[in-house]
């Protein structure tokens, strides 16, 4: 019995955030700081999570080590991002702490120095420099703000929007033949994070908090209230390619 | 499989995609690395100081983080291998206002932008297999790869200027365009045997070394430090990294050959 084609996309995320919500909370290979993430060696790709415990928008394998049909990959890609709004902010006991470019160096600096390997079943199929996994997708942008010239704590507000690689959908690591994945087949993408950049993550303070208002005012008196959210990072890793799907009424195994 | 390499009647090779890649860089705190790979360096003057720079010739995985290389034989390549392009890219600290170890009030914001964006027009390049140079190019010519795009800016605090708080000056680096396709295509893939001596040198103009010569750093990021309760410096790091994109060519399980 033939199976059907569909075009499909693999996705698996590591985040740092330090606060993760309900099931992510048990999601393995998640960090609450850079100072956790930093002290490993290496992280590991499409091997611990599913959809079920870090919803779909880090996720979309039902099965969290083995592949849920059989995939055809075309081509393979590695996102870092952070967020948009810098500085982040910390208020510890009164005092303002003002962390400005954790989000720069991550996004932009830390993929140079950052091995990505992908391998199926028991091969190795490559082992590149993160700046050579492009994601093919991303923001792109910026702005800027003329800013009040005030000390630390109500400085003005920068934005800055950008990614890896410019992202067309082209601009990812291709296959040179699609990669035959079998259903139930073990896919594993490995992240080795240098000493240099292990020194830097293990020493840093965040990710902390984006400022943003909220309304703490009642029904047709509004307050803008400044308040703090945090700020999540992460890392999302890509494989697009064909799955081959069983027609309804067609089961084999 | 597409292709498929007949080799010795029934033996064959498979061709995969892949890139191989190997990378020069100065960091002030090398010495303090568990590992100090072989042709790097711990300031800009002692890089000004050599009159070339080897790569794919000198180290392997194990000498220095697979972020870098990710050569498993220091000076001959592990397999056959089809080159189709080649890229080098200049990568410098996307943060490009360092600050002095020494001295906090001391900003330097023009490092990065030196090495990424004038640095490789004085540099130039040769590609060497075996006994056989396929290429001599200037480094600028070849193009870079993906690099950071986009961006954005703050105005800073003007008054204050220049101290530690002075407006950071952040750049979206790069050697022209930033996607893979940005690279030097050879017009017929060179086929390079297992074992083969594969090296690529870097040489930059008399110019460049004594610029680098005369320029202190690298410098230092400076962070919030886990506890908050000091700036954290962390020494940046330069770079120059060279890739050869292609095919290699792998033995299937079970075709064991000499």
């Amino acid at each position: 019995m033939d199976n059907n084609i569909a075009p499909w996309e693999i996705h698996d995320t590591i985040v740092i955030c330090n606060t993760l919500y309900g099931p992510e909370q048990s999601a393995n290979g998640w960090f609450t700081s850079m100072v956790a993430f930093g002290q490993r060696t290496d992280h590991t790709l499409f091997k611990g999570r599913n959809q079920a415990n870090v919803g779909i928008a880090y996720n979309n394998m039902q099965s969290q080590d083995r592949a849920d049909f059989a995939f055809h990959a075309f081509s393979f890609g590695l996102r870092f991002f952070g967020p948009t709004s810098i500085p982040e902010n910390e208020s510890i006991e009164g005092a303002i702490f003002s962390q400005d470019h954790l989000g720069h160096f991550f996004q932009y600096d830390l993929p140079n120095h950052v091995a990505v390997s992908f391998q199926v079943e028991q091969d190795e199929k490559v082992l590149l420099n993160a700046y050579l996994a492009p994601a093919g997708y991303g923001p792109v942008g910026g702005g800027a703000s003329f800013g009040s010239d005030v000390p630390v704590g109500a400085e003005n507000q920068m934005t800055w929007v950008g990614s890896q690689g410019t992202p067309d959908r082209r601009n990812r690591w291709q296959f040179d033949s699609p990669i035959g994945i079998p259903r139930n087949g073990t896919i594993e993408a490995t992240l080795y994070i240098s000493e240099w950049a292990r020194n830097i993550l293990s020493n840093i303070y965040g990710p902390s908090y984006n400022l943003q208002t909220v309304d703490t005012g009642t029904p047709g008196s509004p307050v803008s209230t400044i308040t703090r959210f945090p700020a999540r990072y992460g890392i999302q890793a890509t494989l697009y390619g064909l799955r081959e799907v069983q027609l309804r009424g067609q089961y084999h195994r | 499989m597409r292709e498929i390499v007949e080799v010795e009647g029934q033996e064959y090779n498979v061709e995969e995609s892949f890139a191989l890649y190997d990378t020069v860089a100065v960091l002030s705190n090398l010495s303090s690395l568990s590992r100090q790979p072989a042709g790097w360096y711990s300031s800009f003057a002692l890089l000004g100081a050599a009159n070339d720079h080897h790569f794919f010739d000198i180290r392997n995985k194990s000498t220095c983080d697979r972020a870098y290389c990710n050569l498993d034989v220091r000076d001959q390549f592990a397999f056959a291998f089809l080159l189709r392009h080649i890229s080098v890219n200049f990568f410098s600290p996307y943060i490009t206002t360092q600050v002095q170890d020494t001295d906090n009030d001391y900003l330097e914001p023009f490092q990065s932008a030196f090495w990424s964006g004038e640095l490789p027009q004085h540099c130039g390049l040769t590609l060497k297999i075996n006994q056989d140079e396929h290429l001599k190019a200037n480094c600028l010519e070849l193009g870079a790869g993906p690099t950071p795009v986009g961006g954005g800016a703050g105005q800073g605090y003007v008054s204050q200027q220049p101290s530690g708080t002075a407006p950071i000056m952040l750049g979206a680096l790069g050697q022209g365009s930033s996607t893979l396709n940005n690279a030097w295509e050879f017009p017929k893939a060179i086929g390079i045997p297992r074992k083969a001596a594969v090296s690529v040198v870097i040489t930059p103009s008399e110019w460049a070394r004594q610029n680098l010569q005369f320029r202190l750093g690298p410098y230092s990021y400076t962070f919030q430090d886990s506890t908050l309760d000091a700036v954290f410096k962390a020494p940046v790091m330069f770079g120059v990294r060279v890739t050869l994109h292609g095919n290699r060519l792998v033995q299937p399980r079970g075709s064991y050959r000499a």
